[in-house]
């Protein structure tokens, strides 16, 4: 009984180990994406749009990891809220890959061209989103609800450097037409970069339902009736 | 007569017999006793060697964290846990990947325990902002069992990493910053040995350009020595009164301030008593109005304010100028850094005013601040430390 104990408890940590690196390697894609763009560098981009392989992998190994434990363990309580909290987060983790494999792409389309001011705010919002990613991860490895908080909270600053971002880049599309092509990629690289905080935040609410059995939508943003 | 002797020889074997039986046993004791010296000698040398292993590691400066061959920490210093913000104790028993976050880290860490050879790599760690570590990990075999241990010596190299980028891009500069102005003079002193000397009025502009080319290499050498001198020296200070080397640096400025129409004000208390190197100070202030001038279109104002703070002695520049844009606020203290590159040089300056700025005021102990709103203007700040008596 020990020895079935001690595997069941082992699948669970390996499960919590499987979750974090897959974390690891989306905020990695996110960074090297944005690195990729404001350096204009193509290799960059490359090995960003190669390495999505990686993460997809790791989606469905947690995915029947976690299928392994319901069937075989029959987890009840914490353990099984763990377990469906693992299987809706790398949902999540997979889309952020997917997103920055998006961002490599419009750094690859954008590599021969001059920079221009807007994308100065760039690197100020992908850190912004980053810290969500990584503060949604810590949350869940160190069961800490007050970083579930500041997730929550971030979003709302991300969302209004979102409608900066915007706005500046319309102006500026407005003021030269042949600012409009890469004006229109980098409002997709904004889109990207908000739709990436929005998943920090469901990450961070599963934690928040790990922690407490509650499922709910914290932000504001993701709240019918704001 | 026999049995005496037989008797006799009997009670010498059993003297000798018990003599031995005694040695023996005294024999077997000592060895008991030096058994047990030597084990509680090598518990002592066990423990003093744990000891100055943990001093070692305590004391290092790196953060030191040793894995299983499954990536399970089994033992970390109080850097480590600072290092990767875990409380006190509770890295070791962890997966490192929990402690660290960095899929890079422990696949490295994993990896070099496979190749069994010591390895070293820069990785960048998740999270906000550059953060970058320089880890050096070392495989050996714990005990006699075979069984392998990985010791993981982590340094964060980001405000290294971040210096030798300023010191590259100071290097590039200074040599710009010295080959513009020589390529220009070169150039128009062959112009005029080949004959436009003959032409008056085009030798006269070309000599103009090149005394004003050799005046801004003056200026950048000067401002680079009196930055050297900032950087490497301690200041030599002096007791002196504020207002009055203010009010100086103004009177100085005040001509300049008015052939651009800028209104140039100042709000002094009476008697403001500093300790510092009054040329630095003053270089300092005419740096800030300088640029304050400078960056305020006609009809603007510069307003010069000190005051006396419970700790410091606080004064502030502030102008109703074009302002500085935020992207570019955290670099404009960096040596040759210029928001707007051909108005900073046409105004003649030599891109390191701010500079001196801040290393002059840091190296008397105060701070320099900066806040400004684009088109608005700008607020520059610096502190003194308050004269005690």
């Amino acid at each position: 009984m020990q020895v079935t104990r001690n595997q069941y408890d082992n699948e669970l940590e390996e499960l919590r180990n499987m979750v974090l690196t897959m974390g690891s390697e989306a905020d990695k894609a996110l960074d090297l994406a944005m690195q990729a763009l404001t350096q204009r560098n193509v290799d960059l981009a490359e090995q960003v749009i190669q390495n999505d392989d990686v993460l997809d992998q790791l989606d469905l190994d947690i995915e029947s990891h976690c299928i392994r434990i319901l069937a075989l363990q029959q987890p009840i309580a914490r353990d099984l809220r763990l377990v469906g909290t693992a299987m809706k987060i790398v949902t999540d983790l997979e889309r952020i890959g997917d997103h920055s494999v998006d961002i490599a792409k419009v750094a690859r389309k954008l590599a021969g061209s001059d920079g221009h001011g807007p994308l100065a705010d760039f690197p100020k919002m992908a850190s912004e989103v980053r810290t969500m990613l990584h503060k949604s991860l810590e949350a869940f490895v160190k069961h800490d609800l007050s970083l579930v908080e500041e997730v929550v909270d971030a979003d709302d600053k991300v969302d209004r450097m979102y409608r900066m971002i915007r706005e500046d880049l319309h102006r500026t599309m407005q003021s030269s037409s042949s600012l409009v092509v890469e004006g229109s990629y980098l409002l997709f690289v904004a889109h990207y970069l908000e739709r990436t905080a929005d998943h920090s935040v469901n990450i961070a609410e599963r934690v928040y339902f790990m922690e407490t059995g509650v499922l709910t939508q914290l932000a504001k943003s993701h709240k019918a009736n704001s | 007569m026999l049995l005496w002797i037989a008797t006799f020889l009997l009670a010498i074997a059993l003297i000798i017999a018990l003599m031995v039986l005694a040695r023996e046993r005294t024999t077997h004791s000592q060895i008991v006793q030096r058994l047990e010296e030597s084990r509680d000698r090598r518990k002592r040398k066990a423990l003093n060697y744990n000891l100055k292993l943990r001093a070692v590691s305590e004391t290092s400066g790196a953060a030191i964290v040793m894995v299983d061959t499954l990536g399970t920490v089994v033992h970390a210093n109080t850097t480590a846990e600072e290092m990767f913000d875990i409380a006190e104790g509770e890295m070791v028993g962890r997966p490192l990947i929990q402690c660290t976050l960095s899929n890079d880290l422990v696949q490295f860490a994993l990896e070099t325990a496979k190749r069994g050879k010591k390895a070293c790599r820069d990785l960048a760690m998740p999270g906000p902002g550059p953060r970058i570590l320089r880890v050096s990990v070392f495989v050996f075999e714990v005990g006699l069992s075979g069984k392998k241990e990985v010791l993981l010596v982590i340094v964060d190299i980001t405000e290294l990493r971040r210096l030798e980028t300023i010191r590259r891009d100071f290097v590039a500069n200074v040599s710009h910053e010295l080959r513009t102005p020589l390529t220009s003079i070169r150039a128009m002193a062959e112009t005029l040995q080949d004959g436009a000397m003959d032409n008056k009025e085009v030798a006269d502009r070309f000599l103009e350009t090149i005394i004003r080319e050799s005046d801004r290499l003056t200026r950048i050498s000067e401002d680079l020595l009196v930055l050297a001198d900032a950087t490497s020296n301690a200041p030599d200070k002096e007791d002196f009164e504020l207002a009055t080397l203010i009010n100086l640096v103004l009177d100085r400025l005040r001509p300049m301030a008015k052939e651009r129409q800028v209104v140039l004000e100042a709000h002094l208390l009476g008697h403001i008593p500093v300790r510092a190197n009054q040329d630095q100070i003053d270089q300092v202030l005419s740096n800030l109005v300088d640029n304050a001038i400078k960056y305020t279109s006609p009809g603007g104002k510069v307003f010069v304010e000190a005051k006396i703070e419970p700790d410091t002695i606080a004064v502030f520049v502030r102008d109703t100028g074009i302002g500085i844009l935020e992207e570019d606020l955290p670099r404009i203290f960096e040596r040759f850094y210029r928001v707007d590159k051909a108005r900073s040089r046409a105004s003649g300056g030599t891109g390191l005013g701010l500079s001196i700025v801040k290393n002059v005021i840091e190296a008397h102990g105060g701070e320099v601040t900066v806040a400004s709103e684009f088109n608005h203007g700008s607020t520059f700040g610096f502190t003194l430390p308050k004269v005690t008596s």
